[in-house]
């Protein structure tokens, strides 16, 4: 298979797959009995006010009707408005979605060199201390839920010895790298999950890296360790490792769900978790929606990385 | 060193016995949970001697009430997660063609999706219930037993003793009970403990985020708490200690155990 016909059917089950998340989001969000009017008008609201309000927000006509049209729009990034705020989704999302965002992209930023050194440190030397020590601290890592680790933090870093803020309010009327301090915490609470697991996964793939016959060659023939790692064991361990981050990428961005919560940070959990209880599903969908993208966006990316450093398929590519 | 390890191991079993037994018969203790005691984020004193909370609650009767609602949900999920699973694998693994397409696109669909995005559209078109939270675990954690299961059902399936029980005159559904489940059955339950341990994570999530039922609960207690951290700790730092050593211990101690029974 050529690298082309690779990517275009890597792009095609991309799309189908956001499809499929979208009948997903509308069928769990609006097809089951969880009710915008009845939510807006609240517990005294006739049946009459009711039906008249599901026939304003036009949730009264048949569903599928409904998803052709939402998807079209969709498709043109009209995400429908948004029925606690009457303000379009676009505009309700787009500030919490780049402050998620940053938050996302720092923590990759020190994630992923962090897991492959920890990952190589502990890989290469499989059952030695420092992967012993590693591996001890990872797994306990893994295990604790990230809003348990971000309240701990919150506990040792702004209580007991006041360093940072315990909240992550950015200055009104600015965003939060104004305050860049308030960002260290979530970030070191997201982190120490995401290397913990990452790391994990990037140790298993150098033991198998290191045990490849081209390796095992490479270092018989009297390379020095650092040629060896670099030119032969990391190309070879690099395209799991890419699927890996796309991965770890996806956890994110739940992670920050219940991070946020934590440090009062104005990302997309507030916007979630508010549309949840106000039964806004255009917000809840509207959301839903991107990230799925982005997500499966980024599963792309890291087939385009494993492409720029697999031989195999460059070579079919010519 | 080997006295050292024992030491170790003994401690912490200890330590995990003991959270399991606050989680599960805490209750039994638990005075009155909701009833009011004093100002809001009051520091330890005679009576309540972890404080009280946000609304002025007692911290230790929430603490002994809050544990058990992140027990059954999350073991009662993954036990059904496990058992979907596995017979989703094998249908994968054993049929192939079609089956195997269907399934598989079903397992990167649901492992594609935050958990808590899938969380939070269930309990918008539900609301939260039990039976809400128990679905919410199901449709993330099926597709990795799934996905090993399908994986070690590949390898089975070549194996000379199936197609021998197969070329035998054997039924499908006897190779698969009798041959295939037999041998998969333990790879497929190693990280048992991994699920239930993400299985707990959601459920306090959940209640974290504000959607738990309305009784005291681990999760709940810390966003509940954080901001008054300053003023009071103990609000946040119990629940938050005792439901990370709930974790941990569901995972490294199930698989454990699961590990010495299955050899």
């Amino acid at each position: 298979m050529t690298a082309l016909g690779f990517l275009a059917r890597r792009l095609l089950a991309t799309v189908a797959t956001l499809f499929a998340v979208a009948v997903v989001l509308f069928a769990g969000s609006e097809v089951l009995p969880g009710d915008a009017a009845s939510a807006s008008l609240g517990p005294d609201a006739t049946i009459e006010e009711v039906a008249q309000r599901r026939a304003e927000l036009g949730v009264d006509r048949p569903w599928p009707v409904r998803f052709v049209e939402w998807g079209t729009a969709a498709l043109r990034l009209d995400l429908g408005t948004s029925t606690s705020m009457h303000r379009p989704v676009v505009d309700v999302v787009a500030e919490p979605l780049a402050a998620t965002g940053l938050l996302v992209g720092l923590t990759a930023a020190v994630t992923v060199p962090l897991a492959m050194g920890l990952g190589l440190l502990t890989g290469l030397r499989p059952g030695g201390r420092v992967d012993r020590v590693v591996s001890a601290v990872a797994v306990v890592a893994v295990s604790i839920p990230q809003f348990v680790t971000a309240g701990l933090l919150v506990l040792v870093f702004a209580d007991l010895w006041p360093l940072l803020p315990a909240i992550s309010l950015p200055p009104l009327g600015g965003g939060p790298l104004d305050r860049p301090e308030i960002l260290v915490l979530p970030v070191a609470a997201l982190t120490l999950f995401g290397a913990a697991w990452a790391s994990r996964i990037v140790r298993a793939t150098v033991i198998d890296a290191d045990a490849m016959p081209h390796v095992e060659a490479a270092r018989l023939a009297g390379l020095p360790e650092r040629v060896v790692v670099a030119r032969h064991l990391l190309p070879a361990a690099a395209p799991p490792c890419a699927q890996t981050f796309a991965w770890l990428l996806s956890g994110l961005f739940g992670g920050t769900t219940v991070v946020e919560v934590v440090f009062n940070y104005p990302g997309l959990s507030q916007t979630l978790v508010a549309a949840v209880r106000n039964h806004d599903t255009a917000v809840l969908e509207g959301v839903g929606l991107l990230l799925a993208a982005i997500i499966l966006v980024s599963f792309v990316v890291a087939d385009l990385l494993v492409l720029a450093v697999d031989p195999r398929l460059r070579v079919a590519a010519r | 060193m080997r006295a050292a390890r024992w030491l170790l191991a003994g401690t912490a079993a200890a330590v995990v016995l003991f959270v399991l037994g606050v989680a599960l018969f805490g209750p039994l203790f638990a005075g009155e949970p909701e009833r009011i005691v004093g100002l809001p984020y009051s520091a330890p004193a005679a009576g309540s001697p972890l404080g009280t909370d946000s609304a002025g609650r007692d911290v230790l009767d929430r603490v002994l009430a809050g544990g058990r609602p992140l027990v059954a949900v999350p073991v009662v999920a993954t036990i059904l997660a496990t058992v979907l699973g596995l017979v989703l694998g094998l249908l994968g693994g054993y049929f192939a063609g079609i089956t195997d397409a269907v399934v598989s696109r079903l397992d990167y669909l649901l492992l594609g999706l935050p958990p808590v995005l899938i969380l939070l559209v269930l309990l918008h078109g539900w609301g939260y219930s039990a039976t809400t939270m128990i679905i919410v675990v199901v449709l993330t954690g099926t597709p990795f037993v799934s996905r090993v299961t399908r994986a070690e059902t590949l390898r089975a399936v070549e194996d000379g003793y199936v197609v021998a029980a197969y070329a035998g005159g054997d039924s499908h559904l006897s190779v698969i009970v009798r041959e295939i489940l037999p041998n998969i059955v333990r790879p497929v339950l190693a990280d048992f403990g991994t699920r239930l341990a993400i299985a707990v994570t959601l459920t306090a999530a959940a209640a974290f985020l504000g959607f738990g039922s309305s009784g005291p609960n681990w999760g709940a207690m810390i966003s509940q708490n954080v901001e008054g951290i300053q003023l009071t700790p103990w609000g946040v730092a119990v629940p938050a200690i005792l439901l990370g050593v709930l974790t941990v211990a569901a995972n490294l101690g199930i698989d454990r155990i699961v590990g010495r029974v299955l050899r």
